[in-house]
């Protein structure tokens, strides 16, 4: 760690300036983590100054539980044997077959287009409510850039929970590769961080995405099965905003729980990555199947996203754009690194 | 002017439609609070956060993110509902005890500090005829069990230094303390050429940054209890930390470079601190003086400090 010089030490020190205190119920909110960005960050400016606040607010942290590493999963592609044996009797075959079609002709590459999801709002009401919508739509997935599984069948999402609908929850579909482990930890919370963190996370070997290409026209249902769980788990999202997600296509589906109190109404997945949208601008991005999560805050012209958001559509993991309640768009090519407003 | 009448009623009426679905989402009615009531309470939380000329889509946003059920439960107990209280101690009255213990460390400041909140939650004060209990300033931004610990803790560290300030002079002459008259630090002279360009730099972080700093350097916080605070990796804040000395340093550099100072001379200001260079010259001078004349083999380096 890097030392400090005393002098910036003693200008810190001099510098705190606390102008009255923050009422306990917006430090409560701080630490529970359930503020909208804006004043987040301006409960932040006032900690920054004011040791008297800091120091409640690390009183209250002590109590509040740190989320519990998820239990692992029951079934066999839990038991990190079998999921690698999986994994390596897929390379072999994908090795085997490439050979083969290296005399006969060339690959075809599957290609999808990115899903996408819609929450068309109910003309009647403008407020931002999750309950709001009335039908989902999903789009066919766009051409996947060629650093991803370009083999993926169509990855699809689709999920705005209609809370009093009663609708059936869309199971959603994707991608790659079993998760090694059930635990889901959230890893950064700085804005534009989450290209950094894809590639600190990414874990799509070469090997796996030459294997994804050979195994693209297999057709027994094992095998389609073993291509799927290589490409990820599916998802969906409740009708409480809870994300769900199943290693079996759909058989069995757990539970993802983000230390996150914002209900979430769209999520767009394909592969390992996975991007989901919720109440207050709330934006979480992973790029390991939902294993680890990063908190992307959209900031366009220094302003932050507070808004619901209620759609979002990314063609690929770095090219996506939101769609709030109150009908802005918010789009990024650089993996929410930077984002406009349109 | 009609439109906009038109559009405004339009608002109100989607507003109402809120409050109705939150006030049964809050279970209200349980404790015998009405749908005015209840909408006086919202009312009431909008004026303390929003701008009066807040939008309506600021207004439904803010609504949304409160935690309506226990708000309703604390401004029902507040009102001196009946219901509402036994619900309350039902769900928080083991955890009050159980977060003062862990605030107070010790059993007996715990209990005295737990009872202390609960006197004040209860409301046994009254003004006007009206009970005073704290549960009506909740405002439902956080969870109650949020608020509790919050209060507690507020409530730890207040009488914490109350005691400090009463501590009293008899008592500690009996055990044999003695005061000595405070001797005044020794004016040190910074240049203000450094503090100009440290204060400059410091003012450019934003509030993230600096709270960061603050929590390790001035309250001593470890990287855990930081990153905890903020969401995020302990590696994360340990990056942090490690980006954020050198762009000070760089800055600071910078902003004596401006003030005049050459770059030797701005980083010998910056890295040395005519406190680290205090010595002793007592000590000093009889670390230099000749040794006992049996004792020649016992020279050593200068003591220093």
């Amino acid at each position: 760690m890097a030392e400090l010089p005393r002098s910036i030490i003693e200008r810190l020190r001099g510098t705190e300036k606390p102008t009255g205190h923050l009422d306990p119920d917006l430090i409560s909110a701080f630490v529970e983590d359930s503020l909208h960005p804006a004043d987040r960050n301006r409960v932040l400016g006032h900690l920054a100054y004011c040791s008297h606040c800091r120091e409640i607010s690390a009183l209250c942290l002590a109590e509040i539980p740190v989320a519990a590493p998820r239990p692992t999963a029951s079934a066999w592609y839990a038991w990190p044997v079998l999921r690698w044996g999986v994994v390596a009797a897929c390379l072999l075959a994908a090795a085997a077959l490439s050979l083969r079609h290296r005399s006969s002709r060339p690959l075809e590459l599957a290609r999808s287009e990115p899903s996408a999801l819609e929450l068309p709002r109910s003309a009647a009401s403008p407020v931002p409510v999750p309950e709001a919508s009335s039908s989902v739509t999903a789009k066919p997935a766009a051409p996947l850039s060629p650093g991803h599984a370009s083999a993926l069948p169509a990855p699809t999402v689709a999920k705005a929970p209609k809370a009093n609908s009663g609708d059936e929850d869309e199971a959603v579909t994707a991608a790659t590769g079993g998760p090694t482990g059930s635990s889901t930890e959230l890893n950064e919370v700085v804005p534009g961080r989450a290209k950094e963190v894809r590639q600190e996370h990414a874990q799509l070997p070469q090997e796996s995405e030459r294997a994804s290409l050979a195994t693209a026209k297999m057709s027994s249902s094992a095998e389609a099965f073993a291509t799927a769980a290589m490409h990820g788990p599916r998802w969906t999202l409740s009708s409480d905003g809870t994300l769900e997600r199943s290693f079996d296509a759909g058989t069995t589906w757990e539970t993802v729980s983000l230390p996150s109190p914002a209900r979430f109404h769209v999520l767009s997945a394909y592969g390992m990555f996975i991007w989901l949208g919720g109440s207050s601008g709330a934006l979480y991005h992973s790029t390991d199947a939902g294993e680890h999560w990063t908190r992307v805050e959209a900031v366009a012209n220094g302003q932050a996203l507070t808004e619901d958001v209620i759609g979002m559509e990314f063609t690929d993991d770095d090219h996506g754009v939101l769609t709030t309640a109150t009908n802005q768009k918010w789009a990024t090519e650089d993996c929410g690194q930077s984002w406009q407003k349109k | 002017m009609a439109r906009r009448g038109v559009q405004s009623d339009a608002e109100d009426r989607a507003l109402a439609c809120v409050v109705a679905e939150l006030y049964e989402k809050s279970r209200g009615q349980e404790f015998g609070l009405t749908r005015e009531g209840f909408a006086q309470i919202l009312q009431d939380v909008r004026k303390k956060y929003l701008p009066e000329r807040a939008s309506q889509a600021e207004t439904l946003t803010l609504y949304s993110s409160l935690h309506v059920e226990e708000l309703a439960l604390a401004r029902a107990c507040a009102a001196g509902e009946e219901r509402a209280w036994q619900a309350f101690l039902t769900r928080y009255r083991e955890k009050l005890y159980e977060i003062a213990s862990y605030i107070a460390k010790e059993s007996s400041s715990a209990r005295e500090l737990a009872d202390s909140i609960y006197a004040d939650l209860y409301g046994v004060r009254e003004r006007g005829g009206e009970r005073l209990s704290k549960l009506a300033s909740y405002m439902g931004r956080g969870s109650l069990e949020g608020w509790l610990r919050t209060v507690i803790a507020q409530e730890y560290i207040n009488s914490y230094r109350r005691r400090r300030r009463l501590v009293s002079l008899d008592e500690e002459a009996e055990q044999g303390a003695q005061f000595v008259a405070a001797v005044p630090p020794p004016v040190r002279t910074v240049d203000p050429r450094l503090t100009a360009a440290t204060d400059e730099a410091l003012a450019g972080l934003s509030p993230e940054d600096r709270f960061v700093l603050a929590s390790y350097y001035l309250d001593s916080r470890t990287l855990a209890q930081i990153a905890r605070i903020l969401g995020v990796h302990e590696s994360t804040i340990s990056r942090k930390l490690d980006k954020l000395a050198a762009w000070l340093r760089k800055r600071i550099l910078a902003g004596l470079g401006r003030r005049g100072m050459s770059r030797r001379q701005a980083k010998e200001a910056l890295e040395v601190d005519v406190r680290d260079l205090e010595i002793n010259v007592r000590t000093v001078l009889q670390g230099t003086a000749d040794p006992p004349f049996f004792d020649k083999k016992a020279e050593g380096p200068l003591a220093k400090g």
